[in-house]
């Protein structure tokens, strides 16, 4: 009897873990472009600094533009993080039994290191900006009123 | 420990390390070479002969004193890893990038190197 037990015991496990695997699931992601934005802000001297200082110090930008009369270098990194919870039956039983479950919820925040250098019309720097996104905790933000 | 203790926790370890693992890469070429650069002469070469060494660019941006060429190719690692609970997916995109900046007149004034497509890197979300 004892190792009737035992083998039932044994042979239920091996059904649920197949039916069950996959069950609940949570999926961790993570997304990174470009480099670490590092500012050496005391060489970048806002009047003083020229295009070609920046661009031996920094390389080259990720992103050029034209901002009105000004020239815009734009170094940036961008980090994607995202979470996900899964709670439903791997198999597809609705061949078998007309009901299923299946509830998902995910979160997923991107955010910038962005450095913004604004050049004029001499190629000097007039006016510098640094954004570092990646310092927001991962759920705080995603869960923070603020847009 | 009982014997049926054993076989389960055997049992539970492997039915929960069970997986697979993937890596991928991705590249977008360009075939510039950044040893040509001791070519170029701030304040003397023009647009046409950068073209001319380093190819078409991938992208060309008008702005307020001139034009800027952009040379770019990427390198993106990928890594995913499926266990019974829980998946891990990993992916990092880098680039290797020149920057021409010329003048209103097609004279080159700086250039901007930046390599780093050899930086990106298989792993694990951290």
């Amino acid at each position: 009897m004892d190792s009737r037990v035992k083998i039932l015991t044994m042979l239920s496990l091996i059904v649920a873990s197949f039916f069950l695997s996959g069950c609940i699931t949570y999926q961790i992601a993570r997304y990174v472009e470009g480099d670490e934005v590092i500012i050496p802000n005391d060489r970048l001297e806002v009047g003083k600094t020229t295009l070609g200082e920046a661009l031996s110090l920094l390389g080259a930008p990720d992103r050029v533009g034209k901002a009105g009369m000004e020239d815009l270098l734009v170094y940036e990194r961008a980090l994607l993080y995202r979470n996900r919870i899964k709670v439903g039956l791997p198999i597809p039983l609705s061949s078998v039994i007309r009901t299923s479950f299946d509830a998902s919820a995910y979160g997923t925040l991107v955010r910038y290191d962005s450095l913004a250098l604004f050049f004029n019309s001499d190629r000097v720097l007039k006016h510098k900006t640094f954004q570092q996104g990646s310092n927001h905790p991962y759920f705080k933000t995603l869960f923070s009123s603020h847009q | 420990m009982r014997p049926t203790v054993k076989i389960l926790a055997a049992f539970l370890i492997t039915t929960l390390l069970s997986g697979c693992i993937v890596l991928g890469k991705n590249k977008q070429f360009q075939p510039f070479d950044s040893t040509e650069l001791d070519k170029l002469v701030p304040g003397r070469t023009r647009a046409a002969e950068v073209t001319e060494i380093f190819g078409a660019p991938s992208e060309v941006v008008e702005l307020a004193n001139g034009n800027a060429y952009v040379y770019k190719r990427t390198v993106t690692k990928g890594t995913v890893c499926w266990l019974v609970l829980v998946t891990f997916g990993n992916a990092e995109k880098q680039h290797d990038q020149l920057v021409f900046f010329f003048d209103l007149n097609d004279t080159l004034t700086h250039y901007g190197i930046s390599l780093d497509a050899d930086k990106a890197k298989y792993g694990f979300p951290g």
